[in-house]
């Protein structure tokens, strides 16, 4: 196990190497000048100006030493200066991520803490009209798009209902109450389809589950109905779910990219979108980077964590 | 996605429910696939006629979805908007099968220097989320409807390949596929005669579920704004300018996301029968 989560970290690492050189390689090939960015239109006619920020960003250089800094720098969490604000990158990434990380994580956790109950119930129920709700609301909410279900949320509760602010940020340090109300409607967005992934998930392993010989014999044993469900199956069901919510937290990380738009959310993807509305190069690709950073970190511990509750898979 | 491998007795009126929602999520594809190819059937006014004293209005007999912001009917932008997303989706799902196949099917009939690059250059695209990756693009390419057909199909072209790739090693070492190479028969038509068409379910079944991604994505970046230039009418656009006029008129916003819903529930509800249809063994979840 120990020799396995060693070489899973190697190969994190390497990934992490990867993802930098193809982010900075993909912004290269994409369309459009950072200097003029950088020095407005007119200052970028002067082939004295040009030159001289072409250096000072090191854009002078040929592209693959251009990556090779660029990477080397990651690794020492340096991203370079927004070019907007010359603000270190890294900076602007740590302030926003928390606010990110909340919606993520308020997401995820609500999906997982109604997804389970509705999945054991509609599992129980199976084939009945509880059943039938519960697969019809899970296979609505796995197609409705997070902006429709941001956007009807909105709508409903926000403007007809007034019941929750529809946009804007207060920090849990100032005020804990009004941080709480807003980080409501965007973790409800998020919630919903996470909820739908995990509620069709845990109903169709508990039903697979629920024919297990280790069922029947809990049950010939005469132990408890629940006690079965809940101790027996349930724990077995919960291994490929485990597997599932780590695979959508991925998915959640740049689903936030619209839910932060759409609720005015300072978050990591409101940065992307502002930099990528300003053309701020430097900003958007640590931005991305460290996203995908995240996706390896999250795939990375949801593989051992796998690993560690299913004891069948053997490290080779 | 692991795979549950142990299949379960399917009952007569299962199998009853699973055609019909077959057959129901099939028409209503169909249904749609005529809107795209004939709009003008469908649509009682201009996608982009203008009655500026007609503005934010709710559902009349003129105007069965009311009207925008600008004064433009509303169902008739819906009627020319499903063109929009469904040429994005079946182009870009074209260029993922494109790409998708022909890496996979190399990498695993190959195998060899070839399919180790191949796959760990799937590695690497899969470390990003597709969402974010398509925003920076797309973002910075600017908007167009080709370039959201290359830049989605290219997105997902290694989740095509990664499965492409291990159906094909799978059935490479079977006898059939022996046989063929026994009596000599050139890698071009092992591959095109044997490989394909006994790992063309799993592709065909990828690929239905795909086109309900693909309307996802592409009407999520036209809500963003980043993808389909207006004036021209997409799902997306729509909902994002309903949005901003959502006070006026909540109507704006229901109807074009009550019609992408219905469309990406039918996709996905098509691809799920259609894998139970065509592949039993590769049944997960109902």
């Amino acid at each position: 196990m120990v020799w396995y989560i060693i070489r899973r970290l190697c190969v994190a690492v390497v990934l992490v190497l990867a993802v930098g050189v193809l982010t900075r390689l993909v912004l290269h090939l994409l369309p459009g000048d950072p200097v003029v960015v950088l020095a407005g239109i007119e200052r970028a006619q002067d082939p004295e100006v040009v030159k001289a920020i072409r250096a000072s960003l090191g854009l002078d250089k040929p592209i693959y030493v251009q990556i090779a800094v660029w990477v080397w720098r990651l690794f020492r969490l340096d991203l370079g200066n927004t070019l907007a604000t010359q603000q270190p990158v890294v900076d602007v990434i740590r302030d926003t991520l928390p606010r990110s990380l909340y919606i993520v994580a308020g997401g995820a956790m609500t999906g997982v803490l109604v997804g389970i109950p509705l999945g054991v119930t509609a599992s129980l129920n199976r084939n009945r009209w509880l059943d039938w709700i519960t697969s019809s609301v899970a296979a609505l909410g796995i197609s409705t798009p997070v902006f429709v279900v941001g956007t009807l949320l909105v709508l409903l509760l926000g403007v007809k209902l007034r019941w929750f602010p529809t946009s804007g940020y207060v920090d849990f340090s100032e005020d804990p109450g009004d941080f709480l109300r807003r980080l409501t409607l965007p973790v409800a967005t998020l919630g919903f389809g996470m909820m739908a992934f995990v509620t069709r998930m845990t109903r169709s392993t508990m039903l697979e589950v629920m024919n297990q010989d280790y069922v029947r014999t809990a049950r010939s044993k005469g132990l408890m109905e629940s006690r079965v469900v809940y101790k027996h199956a349930l724990r077995n069901a919960l291994v490929p779910v485990v597997s599932l919510v780590g695979v959508e937290l991925g998915t959640l990380l740049g689903r936030t990219v619209v839910v932060e738009y759409i609720f005015n959310w300072p978050g990591l993807g409101t940065m992307l979108l502002w930099a990528i509305s300003l053309r701020d190069y430097m900003l958007a690709q640590g931005i991305v980077v460290i996203i995908s950073v995240l996706f390896i970190l999250i795939n990375l511990l949801t593989d051992l964590a796998y690993g560690y509750l299913n004891p069948r898979i053997r490290y080779a | 996605m692991h795979e549950l491998t142990v299949p379960r007795r399917v009952g007569r009126t299962s199998r009853l429910v699973r055609y019909c929602r077959l057959v129901l999520a099939g028409s209503v594809i169909s249904f749609f696939v005529v809107v795209a190819l004939f709009p003008g059937m469908f649509a009682p006014h201009s996608p982009s006629a203008i009655i500026t004293d007609r503005r934010l209005e709710g559902p009349s007999r003129d105007f069965w979805f009311g009207t925008d912001d600008l004064g433009r009917d509303i169902l008739s932008r819906i009627v020319y908007g499903t063109r929009i997303s469904f040429a994005v989706a079946f182009g870009s799902v074209l260029v993922t099968v494109l790409g998708g196949v022909s890496f996979g099917v190399v990498a695993g009939y190959f195998r060899g220097m070839w399919e180790w690059s191949l796959m760990r250059l799937v590695d690497v695209m899969l470390c990003f989320p597709p969402y974010v990756l398509a925003v920076l693009v797309v973002g910075f390419a600017g908007p167009g409807i080709l370039k959201l057909v290359i830049v989605i199909g290219l997105l997902y072209i290694p989740r095509m390949a990664r499965l492409v790739h291990s159906a094909t090693l799978s059935i490479r070492e079977l006898d059939y596929v022996e046989a063929e190479r026994a009596v000599g028969a050139p890698d071009s038509r092992i591959i095109t005669r044997v490989i394909l068409p006994n790992i063309s379910a799993p592709i065909i079944v990828q690929a239905t579920l795909m086109l309900g991604t693909a309307i996802l994505l592409e009407s999520g970046l036209s809500f963003l704004g980043l993808g389909v230039p207006p004036p021209t009418p997409s799902w997306g656009d729509l909902i994002g300018r309903g949005r901003t006029f959502m006070t006026n008129n909540p109507w704006g916003v229901v109807f074009p996301a009550g019609v992408l819903t219905i469309v990406v529930l039918a996709f996905n509800l098509f691809g799920d029968a259609l894998r139970d249809y065509l592949d039993p063994r590769l049944r997960g979840s109902e």
